[in-house]
């Protein structure tokens, strides 16, 4: 009876542990294959949360325009990318860098706004934007929907 | 020495028995939806970029976009079994606003090429011959009212 009771146990053991390395063997080996497929999953997901947030104008917005923008910046840096995706991903920053400057402005931390608006016009102009103002590019990120305030 | 011998076995045998079962559910479960959603963003990040280039951008930086955008969306026409319509029509638009860019640099012959090329593309999904001159017809307004009118830096 022990016996019996032991070898399933061993089994089932062994079923665990197989079932546990197999599906982290094939995480591993997807994680190393497919770095920047995985990379663009989480890019678009984290960007398209953070703009939903902010023409939401959720209370953590400004957190997840950060995350996502150092998403992308490593995007730009990226060498794994084509040139022509770099600029998409600094294109993004400089929208990311835009909708982070209304926040600070509508939390009334003027000088934040300005460097972050600063940035954003670096940023689109690098990638061809023939009117990089203030006003265009603001435009440009307009909430999607009217902003009724927090 | 011989139990630990037998256990060891059986243990061996639940692995071997489970590994291939912890490979598919993890490959069916995540590796699969994540692998769908990144192919997406690889596709809709310079589709975007190209599509705000249009209509922000300087004709050489807007034209270098949208011939990116279209490449990415023949290489996943060909690769992404998830492939479809929506991603057709982003393709079509692509073909009319580098149309419209060829036309507006004076490069008619580029511009009736692209045009055809939109043409197939909105055929293959069954869109009325019409649809592609409309298409470009509410596009270049749009150029006219979002651009610059004379496409000269600040």
């Amino acid at each position: 009876m022990k016996k019996i009771a032991l070898s399933s146990v061993a089994v089932l053991l062994g079923i665990a542990v197989g079932a546990l390395a197999g599906g982290l063997g094939a995480f591993l080996w997807y994680q190393h294959q497919f770095r920047v497929i995985r990379s663009f999953a989480w890019a678009e997901m984290s960007l398209g949360v953070s703009e939903n947030q902010f023409d939401a104008d959720a209370t953590d917005a400004k957190q997840n325009l950060l995350n996502t923008l150092s998403t992308f910046e490593s995007g730009v840096r990226s060498r794994a990318l084509d040139p022509s995706m770099n600029k998409a991903m600094r294109m993004n920053c400089g929208l990311i860098e835009a909708r982070l400057s209304v926040l600070d402005s509508e939390a009334g931390d003027a000088d934040g706004a300005k460097s972050y608006l600063a940035k954003a016009q670096d940023d689109l102009r690098a990638v061809g934007w023939i009117d990089y103002s203030d006003a265009n590019i603001l435009k440009a990120v307009e909430r999607q929907w009217p902003h009724t305030g927090r | 020495m011989k139990s630990l011998k037998h256990y060891g076995s059986l243990l061996f045998l639940g692995i071997l028995l489970a590994l291939p079962v912890g490979v598919y559910a993890v490959q069916h479960g995540f590796i699969r939806n994540e692998k769908e959603m990144g192919m997406s963003g690889e596709e809709d990040i310079p589709d975007d970029f190209a599509k705000k280039q249009f209509l922000y951008a300087d004709p050489e930086s807007a034209r270098e976009a949208l011939l990116y955008a279209i490449k990415i969306h023949e290489g996943m026409r060909a690769s992404d079994p998830l492939w479809g319509r929506p991603e057709r029509v982003d393709l079509g638009v692509c073909y009319v606003e580098l149309s419209l860019l060829d036309e507006e640099s004076g490069n008619n012959d580029r511009a009736n090429a692209d045009m055809a090329e939109a043409e197939v593309v909105f055929k293959e999904m069954g869109a009325p011959d019409s649809s592609v001159a409309r298409l470009r017809a509410s596009l270049g307004k749009g150029l006219v009212v979002q651009r610059p009118a004379d496409r000269q830096r600040p």
